[in-house]
């Protein structure tokens, strides 16, 4: 059977193609991460390829999610999970009408008996359950649950997804491992904050392919994204015609050929799109770089390799130092007559150097490409 | 020198040695009738009446009933400061009252982003966050998550020297919860009720001493909380 599309193209590379249907498929999320909407994202992703949906939900009213969903008439049914503990009314397909907090073995039972109705007779469907936080460290009721639904799911072949809050487990623990036993694919989305802007990325844990990849949610599906990306470096180094070069559209502000302000782009590459801000080189707008630094995810530092001005260059790593953010040197100018090696700049430096050739846009993009890298080999910044 | 946040009340804050240590994320735990609202209420109009910005997250009533019931006492919470709700109890049944809303109790990524949201627009971060009542919020998740949970908020909210204070209702919950609630906090209220008279006592403080008495806690609406020895 073909495999199931996910919304990004690098997640079905890593997966050889996508999910293979009849799976069960885990998002563990960060609690920075709002797990509802990468659901609706997806959702809206399989709605937009004809998938019938089912959408289970036990922590809101329907009306919340049916907002978020494209064609809800048509392709989605609702198994609501919620009103009954509010004893209120519902429009939804499906009704448990026991209360979780008063009955909760019968109502699993009722949520698995509904979520099978909603399924039968239906062709290779999506379903999604939202969520799991009433299950969160119950993996005896996790696993009754999934055993109970494979039946229909390898029937009908629906790919299940199931929502479940990131309380603080061990990586390496014996939590995550009962997670990647009990699930066929196991995606932990994984939120880095910095002053309130928060880069958002899964890694795939289950099936072990090492994959990381950055994402935000647009109406119908996910894109690769970057908040923000910072080039700095001593004046005339080249950070202008860096942001330049890697943007689609950008702006900057300049005297004589100085940058007084900041330069801005957006940046588009192999499909993963960041937000870059360039600052001026002179001490005086050390001001702008400390701002920006409260929020931005990894920096380049860019040096004129014919004369790298150590000095400044030092005096603002050290400046951003206290960040704990990624840095790279990019020793620029190695097209002209005189340039040091990457290697002389990097033993001066003490950071990684990449040799580019900013005016022709040379290795810029295999330096984003590693500096991204370095950045979602963080972990969580303040949570933990 | 560990810097102080006053608790609002002069003898507790004699009894903490200058009140409660910053960054720290103290439990009130007692029941409705004992003033544990009050108590809490008024450790926000403190600050506020300070210049404060601070944070309310309220789970068991709605922003407009929280101000009410301040101003009973003579507390305008509107008033000095500038104090910014999280509505956790209106997706109940009417339209939120904040900005800062959630729509239901359940979804603990819900909660903490739109917690982390309100944080994020106080400039300088809050001195003083209420959380009121865990109670509720158990109502909808296990332990663990909660406890989880209020521990990503107190993080987050204490950061900049701020103090925390959660609220849990005595009789609600069995011993063994209460206990694995307060091994995740840094300090302990105990309210309770004998014979008419509401108890206050320190039952642990980290980061300093504290006296171990109990003090007669009254509160009236024309003179707001009062501690005895």
């Amino acid at each position: 059977m073909d495999k199931v599309e996910l919304p990004l193209e690098k997640l079905n590379e890593a997966l050889d193609g996508g999910i293979k249907p009849g799976s069960n498929v885990l998002l563990l999320t960060d609690l920075v991460v709002n797990k509802a909407e990468f659901a609706g994202a997806l959702t809206n992703f399989r709605i937009e390829n004809g998938d019938q949906v089912l959408y289970y939900l036990n922590n809101k009213m329907p009306e919340y999610i049916e907002k978020k969903l494209d064609n809800v008439d048509e392709q989605v049914e609702i198994v609501d999970g919620f009103s009954a503990t509010l004893d209120k009314d519902t429009d939804a397909e499906y009704r448990i009408d026991t209360n979780i907090q008063e009955e909760r073995t019968e109502y699993v039972k009722e949520a698995e008996e509904k979520i099978k109705e909603g399924l039968d007779g239906k062709e290779k469907p999506t379903t999604v359950v939202d969520s799991l936080d009433p299950f969160v460290g119950q993996w005896d009721e996790i696993g009754d649950i999934l055993k109970s639904l494979k039946p229909v799911s390898e029937e009908t072949g629906s790919v299940n997804y199931f929502l479940l809050p990131n309380i603080g487990y061990d990586e390496e623990g014996e939590e995550v491992e009962k997670m990647k036993d009990a699930f066929d694919y196991v995606f932990h989305l994984k939120g880095l904050e910095r002053s309130g802007l928060i880069l958002k990325f899964i890694e795939i844990m289950e099936p072990d392919v090492k994959t990381r990849i950055p994402y935000d949610s647009t109406p119908t599906g996910l894109a690769m994204y970057v908040p923000k990306l910072l080039v700095t470096g001593p004046t005339n180094s080249g950070k202008t015609e860096t942001v330049q070069t890697l943007s689609e559209t950008s702006v900057s502000a300049d005297e004589g050929g100085t940058t007084v302000a900041l330069d801005n782009g957006q940046v588009s590459m192999k499909g993963v799109k960041a937000d870059i801000f360039g600052t001026p080189g002179e001490k005086r707008f050390d001001w702008a770089m400390n701002f920006l630094g409260q929020s931005i995810f990894g920096s380049f530092i860019m040096v004129d390799s014919r004369d790298p001005n150590y000095e400044r260059a030092k005096d603002i790593v050290d400046n951003l130092k206290d960040k704990e953010i990624p840095l790279i040197v990019l020793a620029n100018f190695q097209n002209k007559e005189g340039a040091l090696s990457p290697e002389e700049i990097e033993e001066e430096m003490g950071l990684e150097t990449i040799p580019v050739d900013a005016k022709h846009g040379k290795n810029l993009e295999e330096a984003l490409e590693r500096l991204m890298e370095k950045i979602l080999e963080q972990n969580n910044l303040n949570f933990e | 020198m560990v810097e102080r946040i006053s608790t609002g009340i002069s003898l507790l804050d004699e009894d903490l040695q200058g009140g409660f240590p910053a960054e720290s994320t103290i439990l009130i735990i007692g029941d409705k009738n004992t003033g544990i609202n009050q108590l809490v209420n008024h450790f926000i109009y403190s600050g506020l009446q300070k210049g404060e910005e601070d944070l309310y997250i309220t789970l068991n009533k709605q922003p407009s009933d929280v101000k009410d019931n301040s101003e009973h006492y003579g507390w305008n919470l509107e008033e000095d400061g500038d104090l910014t709700f999280v509505d956790g109890y209106s997706w109940q049944m009417d339209e939120p009252e904040s900005p800062f809303a959630v729509t239901g109790l359940s979804d603990l990524n819900e909660i903490s982003m739109t917690v982390i949201d309100a944080l994020n627009s106080i400039d300088r971060g809050p001195k003083r966050t209420a959380f009121n009542s865990v109670t509720s919020l158990l109502n909808y998740m296990n332990i663990g998550p909660a406890t989880k949970l209020t521990k990503v908020i107190s993080s987050k909210a204490n950061k900049n020297g701020g103090v925390m204070m959660i609220t849990m209702y005595d009789s609600v919950h069995e011993d063994q919860m209460k206990e694995r609630f307060k091994n995740a906090v840094d300090g302990v209220i105990l309210l309770k009720q004998k014979k008419n008279t509401t108890y206050l006592g320190v039952d642990q403080m980290t980061k300093t001493d504290h006296a171990t008495e109990w003090r007669k806690l009254g509160t009236s609406s024309d003179k707001g909380i009062v501690l005895q020895k």
